[in-house]
């Protein structure tokens, strides 16, 4: 039970990031990027590349970081900015970013072949043993991230200038403009983060799962599907639904069947959207008003 | 009226080009054919996706297998003309490309290494010769099981999952007193795995200490979490572990042995595992003492085999053929000499009899034989055991 956590909780928090990710970028600009899990994809073989190449390690994460990061924005550059600006209600921004994907996905499968690549093991064979379970220390840093990610944007979101002129625009983004506020800026920044975000997933899950060119539809969904069960308006949220989705897909792997995580996910965001259509963490849902008023009817009763 | 002669007129073009489009169908030029029609030849591989690498050998191997034989003469006089095209591991894709070879006059489809359970079906359905790399040989060739009559239609000279697994599970009864747990892909693939296995256990009265499906994604190469199967197989008491999934779920899970502290445990490979170097890149040194099986032909493989090897790095740009290539190049030649032998007659009931009547053809993989009831030309008999050293980067013969 208590591997089933750590492994859960360690794989549930790059559920976590990718659906933060998508959620920073829906939080300014109300888009969903579709070529997020692109993103992870080229930052694992940017770095292994790099890597297996002769880089140090510490460069080739970076420029991984840094190109992935370079590529969310392009993406916002290419892809949404000229759809939004014909028309910004449209939502062909959906078609365009996924063209993005598969854009993307096809240029690193010529560059690096179809094969997977080897990524440096690192922290992620060096053991620790808890009790009846064992956590690797790249899974702690994997959960460390997660954490400081979550601290990082709370802070920066209540407590800087930046974070609050960033919740006037995710507000009422004309308004936020009318008085100033530079919302393609912002717009930018939001897809730079959500690139760095995804990059960093990829750099953290490298060790355990290879860099190939397909990688990215199946971390894309995973974490599109995170962040329907987190709440898709607040990045926050987003990171509960991929420890959820991680620690239950694993656990009904383990009770379950080896075979529950094709289906399970599923269900379990089909559950999510039934009785908390805004997500498991997001405010303003069906259940969690019907809870308050059930233990306030309870209140007056005693 | 206005709106009724246009809809006639495009009716009639569409209808049109369907006959245009329809080609002859069935298959084959008929008995003796025209002397200077090309023999077409259709090939379907995954050349694309995460495991593109088996598709470009099964290619390379077999457009090799061509360019050697037109050079000197054809078949029976007679150009072969060998179309291809990569079904992206796409059943509906394979299916498509199938039907399109057989309309433009393919006698015979080599293929698919991803997709040979259409291939096979349809082979089976149309009555059209289906040869060469077809997935890995068992359930794909023999639905029924391994005691059960093979396809009619359809011969093998790819890996066979029967032949891994039952040589797999000997080994494990001399070698793994604890028992042996499996890990296994549940698709013909995998389940053609522990056929095999099942095989021999019924014969001696054995049986897994813990067996488990896994799904895979094969498109994607997305290694699968297997911490909770590692435990279980830990608690099952087996000391051996047969990981019959992909290399790189594989190489994931000897890496995840070493994560989780676990020791003094065999793992066990499959066909695949030893095919091209994606389990030993991958795996690195955590891959150090897999045992799995290998052909014969390559554990020890001959002269002419390896002047073939290097002939194949010069061709294609110093890339190492593998299994994968090796038995595409073998389907070519067999079905030259089928043709030859039934005097160049290539209609498919032709070719199908001499497919059957092949015996002892002297192939890259060894002595080839068909049979009524024998359609897979590697059989338990043709492995060798064999351990990878990582030390030494080779994979070592251990009988």
């Amino acid at each position: 039970m208590l591997q089933v956590l750590i492994s859960g909780l360690a794989v549930g928090t790059i559920y976590g990031l990718v659906a933060m990710a998508f959620a920073v970028v829906f939080y300014v600009t109300k888009v969903i990027n579709f070529a997020t899990g692109q993103l992870l994809m080229a930052s694992i073989l940017i770095a292994a590349g790099l890597i297996n190449g002769g880089t140090p390690d510490w460069l080739g994460i970076a420029v991984a970081l840094a190109s992935v990061t370079v590529l969310g924005v392009l993406t916002y550059l290419v892809a949404v900015r000229p759809v939004l600006r014909f028309d910004r209600f449209s939502f062909s921004w959906l078609v365009s970013t996924l063209g993005v994907a598969l854009v993307i996905q096809a240029v690193f499968a010529i560059v690096y072949g179809p094969a997977s690549v080897p990524f440096p093991r690192g922290w992620h064979g060096i053991p620790v043993r808890l009790g009846f379970a064992t956590i690797t220390v790249q899974e702690i840093a994997i959960l460390a991230t997660g954490v400081l990610a979550i601290a990082v944007w709370e802070l920066v979101r209540r407590r800087t200038l930046l974070g609050k002129l960033g919740m006037a625009i995710s507000t009422d983004p004309e308004m936020a403009s009318a008085v100033g506020a530079n919302t393609t800026a912002y717009a930018i920044g939001a897809f730079a983060v959500g690139g760095f975000l995804a990059g960093l997933a990829g750099i953290l899950v490298g060790p355990i799962t290879y860099g190939n060119p397909y990688l990215g539809d199946t971390y894309g969904i995973y974490g599109f599907i995170a962040l329907m069960i987190g709440g898709i308006q607040r990045p926050t949220a987003a990171m509960g639904g991929g420890l959820v989705l991680g620690v239950l897909s694993l656990a009904a792997n383990a009770y379950i069947g080896s075979q529950a995580s094709d289906w399970f996910p599923f269900v379990l965001v089909l559950l999510v959207l039934l009785l908390t259509p805004n997500g498991v963490f997001a405010s303003g849902d069906a259940l969690r008003s019907t809870l308050r008023r059930r233990s306030a009817f309870a209140g007056a009763e005693a | 009226m206005k709106r009724t002669i246009p809809g006639i007129v495009a009716l009639g073009v569409a209808a049109l080009a369907l006959a245009g489009c329809s080609g002859s169908g069935g298959g084959g030029s008929g008995s003796g054919g025209d002397s200077n029609e090309p023999i077409v030849v259709g090939g379907i591989a995954g050349t694309t996706g995460a495991y593109g690498a088996v598709g470009i050998a099964v290619i390379n191997g077999t457009q090799m297998a061509v360019d050697e034989i037109n050079e000197s003469g054809g078949i029976a006089g007679r150009q072969i003309e060998f179309v291809w095209d990569d079904d992206g591991a796409d059943a509906t894709k394979s299916s498509q490309l199938f039907q399109q070879f057989v309309s433009d006059g393919a006698v015979a489809i080599l293929g698919s290494p991803d997709t040979g359970p259409t291939t096979a079906a349809l082979g089976e359905q149309m009555g059209i010769p289906v040869l060469g790399a077809v997935d890995d040989g068992g359930l794909t060739v023999y639905p029924n099981g391994p005691d059960e009559p093979p396809y009619q239609w359809v011969f093998s000279t790819s890996l066979n999952t029967f032949a891994w697994g039952a040589k797999l599970a000997e080994w494990s009864i001399d070698n793994c007193p604890g028992g042996l747990a499996m890990l296994h892909d549940p698709t013909a693939y995998g389940l053609g795995g522990v056929a095999g296995f099942e095989t021999v256990f019924a014969e001696t009265g054995h049986d897994f200490a813990y067996i488990e499906p896994i799904t895979e994604n094969w498109g994607s190469g997305a290694t699968v979490s297997l911490d909770a199967e590692i435990q279980k197989i830990v608690d099952s008491g087996a000391d051996c572990v047969e990981v019959w999934l992909t290399p790189a779920d594989e190489a994931a899970f000897m890496q995840e042995l070493e994560s989780l502290g676990i020791e003094g445990l065999t793992v066990l490979g499959t066909d695949v595992t030893n095919a091209d170097s994606t389990f030993t890149d991958l795996a690195g040194p955590q891959g150090d003492g897999l045992v799995s099986a290998m052909m014969t032909a390559d554990a020890f493989p001959s002269d002419h085999l390896l002047e073939w090897r290097e002939k194949y790095s010069e061709l294609f740009d110093g890339l190492q053929p593998g299994p994968f290539a090796e038995i595409s190049y073998d389907a070519v030649y067999i079905l030259k000499q089928v043709i030859e032998d039934a005097d160049g007659a290539t209609d498919p009931e032709s070719i199908r009899q001499g497919l059957n009547a092949l015996t002892d053809f002297p192939g890259l993989t060894g002595s080839l034989s068909f049979s009524e009831d024998v359609h897979t030309t590697i059989n338990k008999e043709d492995l060798t055991m064999v351990r990878w050293n990582y030390a030494e980067k080779t994979w070592d013969p251990i009988e």
